[in-house]
């Protein structure tokens, strides 16, 4: 039996190492209800920063007229797996 | 000089000797060098190794977020700016901050964010610039961080006339005063240079000392062994007001920008005219504007870059500016210990002449172990000099021919 680990949870891992490294906003602020402007204090110029981010995560380029509808965390997260929907569940051993 | 009078009641340097203006002076007084091997990035393949580094005090670091979001030229400009306020002890709760503007100078702005955004394309391609490239670079992000930072709505701009953008900065401040547009203004400049395109670039002009091997020895200006000057980091912001509204507030003054002079050389791109002359007209045109003869200048700070070019130039300049009074007025020259931080140098240099008015004390010059004779300027050089200090002039002269003189008077 593989024990398998949620894919929002996996995702939700990569977002917050990718606004840590890339914005400097500690993992532990980081939430999946988190508002990305209200609550993280992210503004336009990071929200394309943060699609820039997803867009190694997922391995192919995305349209910046998403950006507006990057409005929380949970939101990155659907955005991401909805792109990725195609690729094998993520399982570890 | 017509219209309102413009003093200074706060001083703010942040450079490679000292940060903040108690620290700083006492380095002056010192004559300790700045200069050292350079550690912001690898220039090991760079013919020119050492620089003048500032290293910010703890409580000035910036966080995380501001390191990815703006540039070491705006974190300088900052900390210069938090502590130019402390020190006027002006109380922001209490004033118009419409009526409070901001003057940063500075020759190139964010470079190494510049650098960063060249290497991240070349690299990835476009999609890879990072979104905060523009405003991390450009030449006004200093003055705007500092206005944001503190909510300051007054007029904002900035100022580049490479080495002569600081002093600069504070002309273009006193004119707000004086004119009325502004009561209070935080002027000067900042400078964040150490990168490999910018290091690389002023030593493949020939321009930098070459002695790696003696980072303190390297930066001489009017020593006969000099082979060129030292660049540095750093920032200076001073707050301006007017004379009323810094009696209105029971502020301390610290002295009057009582004067200035500008004139271009239009001779050459980056050598001075041989002879001084738009520096000497500088020069006159700033006793001029501040009712001084040469013979009531009591010290003189120089632009003193230690190039061979410069020392002659502004010696001559000097020359033809104050006739018989250039051989008994003493000169020092500040690069000396802090190395030539560009855009910022005219404000750190304007900071230094504030602070021999204050306390009646000329700074040394580092490493004038042998003066060039043909200079024939009264040079201090290893000590400190004291003495009755009521007028100071403060050179800066640039890159393009921009010449730029402060004349700053006691009160």
């Amino acid at each position: 039996m593989t024990p398998r680990i949620d894919v929002s949870e996996t995702i939700l891992e990569s977002i917050r190492t990718a606004l840590d490294e890339k914005l400097g906003i500690p993992s532990d602020e980081v939430h999946l209800e988190s508002r990305l402007k209200e609550d993280l204090g992210l503004d336009s110029l990071d929200l394309v920063e943060l699609l820039t981010a997803v867009e190694e995560q997922i391995g192919s380029p995305l349209n910046d007229d998403l950006v507006p509808h990057l409005t929380t965390v949970a939101k990155v997260v659907e955005l991401i797996a909805e792109r990725t929907a195609a690729l094998p569940p993520v399982s570890v051993e | 000089m017509t219209g309102r009078r413009v003093v200074v009641t706060g001083l703010g340097p942040v450079t490679s000797i000292g940060t903040g203006a108690h620290d700083f002076h006492r380095a002056q007084l010192k004559g300790v060098s700045g200069i050292r091997a350079v550690t912001r990035f690898d220039a090991s393949d760079l013919p020119v190794r050492i620089a003048g580094e500032v290293d910010l005090p703890a409580e000035f670091a910036p966080t995380r977020r501001e390191l990815l979001a703006t540039d070491r030229c705006g974190h300088l400009a900052a900390t210069a700016a938090a502590l130019a306020l402390a020190d006027s002890g002006l109380d922001l709760k209490e004033e118009d901050h419409t009526r409070i503007g901001v003057v940063v100078g500075s020759g190139s702005g964010g470079s190494a964010s510049l650098e960063n955004g060249v290497t991240a394309m070349l690299a990835g391609g476009p999609r890879k610039l990072p979104p905060r490239l523009i405003p991390m670079a450009m030449v006004n992000s200093p003055a705007a961080h500092v206005a944001l930072k503190h909510g300051l709505l007054g007029p904002c701009s900035a100022i580049s006339t490479a080495c002569a953008s600081g002093a600069e900065a504070l002309v273009a401040a006193h004119q707000m005063i004086a004119s009325g547009e502004a009561d209070v203004v935080l002027a000067g400049g900042a400078e964040a240079p150490l990168t490999s395109l910018v290091l690389g670039g002023f030593a493949r002009m020939g321009a930098l000392s070459l002695r790696n091997h003696e980072p303190e020895g390297a930066s001489r200006p009017f020593d006969s062994a000099r082979d060129g000057f030292v660049l540095a980091e750093g920032a200076a912001l001073l707050v301006l007001e007017s004379a009323e509204h810094a009696s209105a507030r029971g502020a301390t003054i610290l002295a009057e920008l009582r004067g200035y002079g500008r004139s271009a050389d239009a001779h050459h791109i980056t050598a001075p005219h041989p002879e001084g002359v738009g520096a000497g007209r500088a020069v006159t045109a700033a006793l001029r504007s501040a009712s001084l003869r040469p013979e009531d200048v009591s010290y003189v700070n120089a632009h003193g870059t230690g190039t061979a070019f410069n020392d002659a130039s502004e010696a001559r300049a000097l020359h033809r500016a104050l006739g018989a009074a250039a051989g008994c007025v003493p000169v020092s020259a500040t690069k000396s210990m802090t190395g030539h931080a560009l855009g910022a140098a005219g404000a750190i240099e304007a900071v230094a002449s504030v602070q021999a008015l204050v306390h009646g004390v000329v700074p040394p010059t580092l490493n004038l172990d042998s003066p060039d004779p043909a200079v024939g300027l009264d040079l201090v050089t290893d000590a400190p000099r004291e003495g009755r200090i009521t007028s100071v002039l403060s050179n800066s002269f640039a890159f393009g021919g921009h010449n730029v003189v402060l004349a700053f008077t006691s009160v």
